[in-house]
C-alpha cells in the first residue's frame, strides 16, 4: 500500500491535468512522462519487467539537482497499481494531447465538409 | 591624507586660522585680559578644535580607501570567478563529446560515469552569481533537467531496474542542445566587459 503522501500527490496531479493544467514532457524512455514545477521534476513510468514477467509503473520525485528524493514502483496485481497506472495512462494522454486530437478528428467527421485530401497526380497511385 | 599638497593646504588653513583667532583675541579681549591663561584658553580651545576636524577628516579618508580596496578586490575574485567558470563550461563541452563518443560504442557504464561528473559541474555553475547574473539561465535549466532524467534512465539500465535501453538517440540530441547552450553562455562570459 503507498503512502497517504503520495496517494495525495497522484491525485492532485490527476485533478490538475482533468483541467488541462499540467504540462507532460517525454523523456529518453518511451513511455516515460516528466512534469517540471518549481524546484522538483515528476517522473511517471510503465514498462514490462521481463524478470518478473510483470507489467511495472513508477513515479519518482526529482530534486533540483537531479537527485530522486522520493518514489514508488509498484507491479501489476498489486495494490493500487491501478491508481498509479491511471496517473500514468492520463500523463500519455496529456503529452499526446489525446483528447484535444478525438475532438479535432469529431469536429471534422461531423462537418459537410469532404475528408481527406486528393493527390495532385494521379499516377502516384500507380508508381 | 600623504598627498603633500593636501598637507601643504592643511599648513596654510592651520597658520591662516591661528593669525585669524590671534587676532580676534587682540580685537575683542580687553589689554587688561590679555594674559597667559586667557591666551593659552583661547589658543588652547582653537588647537583642540583643529585637531578634532583633522582626526574627523583623517577617519574619513581611511574609510574611503578601506571602500575602494574592497571594490577592487570583489572586482578581482569576481574576474577570477569568471575565468574559472569558463574553464569549467569548456571542460563540459569537451566531456559532452566524449559522452556522445562513448554512447557511440555502447559503453554506457562509462558514459554514466561521465555524465554524473558533468551533472556535478553544471550544478556547480548553475549556482555560479555571474553566471545567473550575466548570461540568464532559463534554457539551461531545462537542459539541465534532461541531464538528470536521462542519467537516471540509464543508471535503471545498466543497475537493471528496467532492462529496456532507453533511447539513445535522444540522449545524444539532449547532450547536444546541452552543449550547444554551453557553449553560447562561455562566448558571452568570454564578451564580458569589466570596468576599470
Amino acid at each position: 500500500m503507498i503512502a497517504e503522501n503520495f496517494r495525495l500527490l497522484i491525485e492532485k496531479l490527476k485533478y490538475k491535468i482533468a483541467k488541462s493544467e499540467a504540462i507532460w514532457a517525454k523523456t529518453s524512455r518511451d513511455e516515460e512522462f516528466k512534469l517540471h514545477m518549481g524546484k522538483v521534476t515528476i517522473l511517471t513510468d510503465c514498462w514490462y519487467d521481463e524478470v518478473s514477467f510483470n507489467k511495472k509503473v513508477d513515479l519518482v520525485i526529482l530534486n533540483e539537482d537531479g537527485e530522486k528524493i522520493d518514489g514508488i514502483m509498484i507491479s501489476k496485481g498489486e495494490e493500487d497499481f491501478e491508481l498509479l497506472s491511471e496517473l500514468h495512462t492520463l500523463a500519455k494522454q496529456s503529452y499526446y494531447k489525446i483528447d484535444e486530437t478525438f475532438k479535432s478528428i469529431f469536429e471534422e467527421l461531423d462537418s459537410n465538409k469532404v475528408i481527406g485530401e486528393k493527390k495532385k497526380h494521379e499516377l502516384d497511385d500507380l508508381i | 591624507m600623504h598627498n603633500p599638497l593636501y598637507r601643504n593646504k592643511t599648513r596654510s588653513i592651520f597658520i591662516i586660522g591661528l593669525l585669524l583667532v590671534g587676532l580676534l583675541y587682540v580685537e575683542f579681549f580687553d589689554p587688561k585680559d590679555q594674559n597667559i591663561i586667557n591666551g593659552i584658553t583661547v589658543f588652547g580651545t582653537y588647537l583642540s578644535l583643529f585637531g578634532i576636524i583633522i582626526s574627523y577628516l583623517q577617519i574619513k579618508s581611511v574609510s574611503s580607501i578601506n571602500l575602494e580596496t574592497k571594490l577592487v578586490i570583489e572586482k578581482s575574485l569576481q574576474r577570477m570567478n569568471q575565468l574559472a567558470l569558463v574553464a569549467d563550461l569548456s571542460k563540459a563541452t569537451m566531456m559532452i563529446r566524449e559522452i556522445q563518443e562513448q554512447f557511440e560504442h555502447a559503453n554506457y557504464r562509462i558514459a554514466l560515469a561521465r555524465m554524473k561528473d558533468l551533472k556535478v559541474i553544471l550544478i556547480q555553475t548553475k549556482h555560479s552569481e555571474i553566471c545567473i547574473l550575466k548570461t540568464g539561465l532559463i534554457s539551461f535549466n531545462k537542459e539541465l533537467e534532461e541531464l538528470f532524467t536521462d542519467i537516471i534512465n540509464l543508471n535503471d539500465y545498466i543497475s537493471g531496474t528496467k532492462k529496456k535501453q532507453p533511447n539513445t538517440s535522444k540522449i545524444n540530441k539532449n547532450l547536444e542542445i546541452l552543449s550547444t547552450t554551453l557553449t553560447e553562455i562561455e562566448s558571452k562570459l568570454k564578451n564580458i566587459k569589466h570596468d576599470s
